[in-house]
């Protein structure tokens, strides 16, 4: 059993509060959708909730099987893809899977990495410099390396933006097969994508 | 307050995109093979990607051929009052005897200081320009999330740390002959010379790092990275200049112990400090 909680959550950047008072509690099989309009604070609350920004106020408690798991366990357990995460340009998709798999402390083998890609529609591109790939190759490669160390903690921000509709298909099996895996946030303001939530948290302007 | 509200709407469930053979991690923590593992993968990215770009090897080295060749040719470190060529036992009475002109004194304190500051303050902004980079490229590339995401702090830290040191060396062994080649320093002692060299350079290397963390998310970053510098970097530079100018004129002043012990205390304060810096 998986369960996220967002306790409290608020961030501001100098006096600006992006937001403020964010509850939310997830458990297992579970989407959270986050909606709002530009800049309401759906990409900052998804950093938050990866732990790669601080909360101001609050917290996040994830759990497996009852057992609130420490920051170093949280690196290999959740999954992000965001326009904002950078892959290395300068490394081959493979090179790319590779440095990320040693770094979760996950298995690594060739044949494994390229199936992966094969699974995103990269397949026969893990050679490739990703440098040299578009925008929307990018994008599938990051669902690579989210889906790498297969997270208890799913996170997609803006999950189809650059995608097309091969893409998009593969992000829809994403979020379907995340259901059985444990629990899954995001944030979008497109229709298409809402529809997958159990919970919903809209983001406002705030005073 | 926001809270999350619940929705009515069900989903069938698909079967996890995963590709066969790969094993899920298992939950628990990581460890201590899995922290060296994580160091290596750091280390050889950076060494892969530096291969690729050399966009700091390429800096430093540029930077450091620079001064060493534009010092040359434009700063007098040979003649009168500066040479350390040394006569022969009598040489110098047969010379006054015969009458013969004496270009060569003895007196070479001024020469090995000055040779000695030379290197040292040639490293030192070479070192400053190229070092930083590990941690700016991140940042500037926008690559430092994910890094953030996905790897613990002290791995990333020591293997940046070990990336630096590596590279220092590397171009402290190319830059060691240029300085030979270029000022013929004389070196009485060169085990004692490259010892505070190399020991020097892991050092400066081990401060530069911390550094680079420290000023990769500012403005700035190349003025701060030389003016914050300054202070850490200055003790590792007086006992450099010191030991090397033993070394050129043979004299005692061994630095070495001086050099690793503060190397060891930046390495150890600079990593318990590098959680704070690196995670917001």
């Amino acid at each position: 059993m998986v369960e996220l909680h967002l306790e409290n959550l608020g961030k501001s950047f100098g006096k600006r509060a992006v937001f403020r008072g964010v509850w939310a509690s997830l458990r297992t099989g579970e989407t959270l959708v986050v909606t709002g309009h530009n800049g309401s604070g759906k990409s900052t609350l998804l950093s938050v909730t990866a732990g790669l920004v601080g909360a101001d106020t609050g917290r996040v408690r994830c759990l497996v099987d009852g057992r609130e798991i420490s920051a170093d366990e949280r690196r290999q357990r959740v999954g992000l893809v965001a326009p904002d995460l950078i892959l290395y340009p300068e490394l081959t998709a493979l090179e790319n899977l590779e440095f990320f798999a040693r770094v979760r402390g996950l298995p690594w083998t060739a044949p494994a990495g390229a199936a992966l890609l094969e699974q995103v529609g990269l397949g026969g591109r893990g050679p490739d410099q990703v440098g040299t790939f578009s925008s929307g190759m990018r994008v599938r490669l990051k669902y690579a390396v989210a889906l790498q160390p297969e997270p208890r903690f799913l996170l997609l921000d803006e999950p189809t933006a650059m995608l097309d509709t091969g893409g998009a298909a593969i992000v829809e099996q994403v979020i379907a097969g995340q259901r059985s895996r444990g629990v899954l946030v995001l944030a979008t303001n497109d229709p298409r994508e809402t529809r997958h939530g159990d919970l919903f948290l809209e983001l406002g302007p705030q005073a | 307050m926001i809270p999350a509200k619940r929705g009515t709407e069900t989903f069938s469930l698909n079967s996890a995109l995963r590709p066969d053979g790969v094993p899920a991690a298992g939950p628990g923590s990581r460890g201590s093979d899995s922290w060296w593992a994580e160091v290596s993968a750091v280390f050889r990215k950076d060494l892969r990607s530096e291969l690729r770009t050399r966009s700091a090897v390429g800096t430093i080295l540029m930077f450091a051929l620079t001064a060493l060749v534009l010092i040359a040719f434009t700063v007098p470190t040979t003649g009168l009052g500066l040479t350390t060529k040394i006569l022969p036992d009598g040489a110098l009475q047969d010379a006054v005897r015969l009458g013969k002109p004496v270009l060569f004194t003895e007196n070479t304190e001024t020469r090995d200081a000055l040779l000695s500051s030379l290197y040292w303050v040639v490293l030192y902004f070479s070192a400053m320009t190229g070092l930083p980079r590990v941690f700016v490229k991140e940042e500037e590339m926008g690559t430092a999330a994910l890094l953030r995401l996905t790897t613990r702090p002290s791995a990333v830290f020591t293997g940046k740390l070990l990336f630096n040191v590596v590279m220092l060396l590397v171009l402290t062994l190319l830059i060691v002959p240029l300085f030979a080649l270029f000022y013929d320093p004389q070196v009485r002692d060169w085990p004692l010379f490259l010892g505070h060299v190399i020991v020097g350079a892991g050092a400066i290397a081990g401060a530069a790092t911390m550094l680079g963390a420290l000023v990769s998310r500012t403005n700035n970053r190349g003025y701060l990275m030389v003016v914050l510098g300054f202070g850490p970097l200055l003790p590792i530079l007086i006992l450099g200049i010191n030991g090397t100018a033993a070394a050129i004129s043979g004299d005692n002043g061994n630095n070495l112990a001086g050099l690793v012990s503060y190397w060891v205390m930046m390495t150890l304060v600079s990593g318990l400090l590098f959680d704070r810096v690196w995670v917001e």
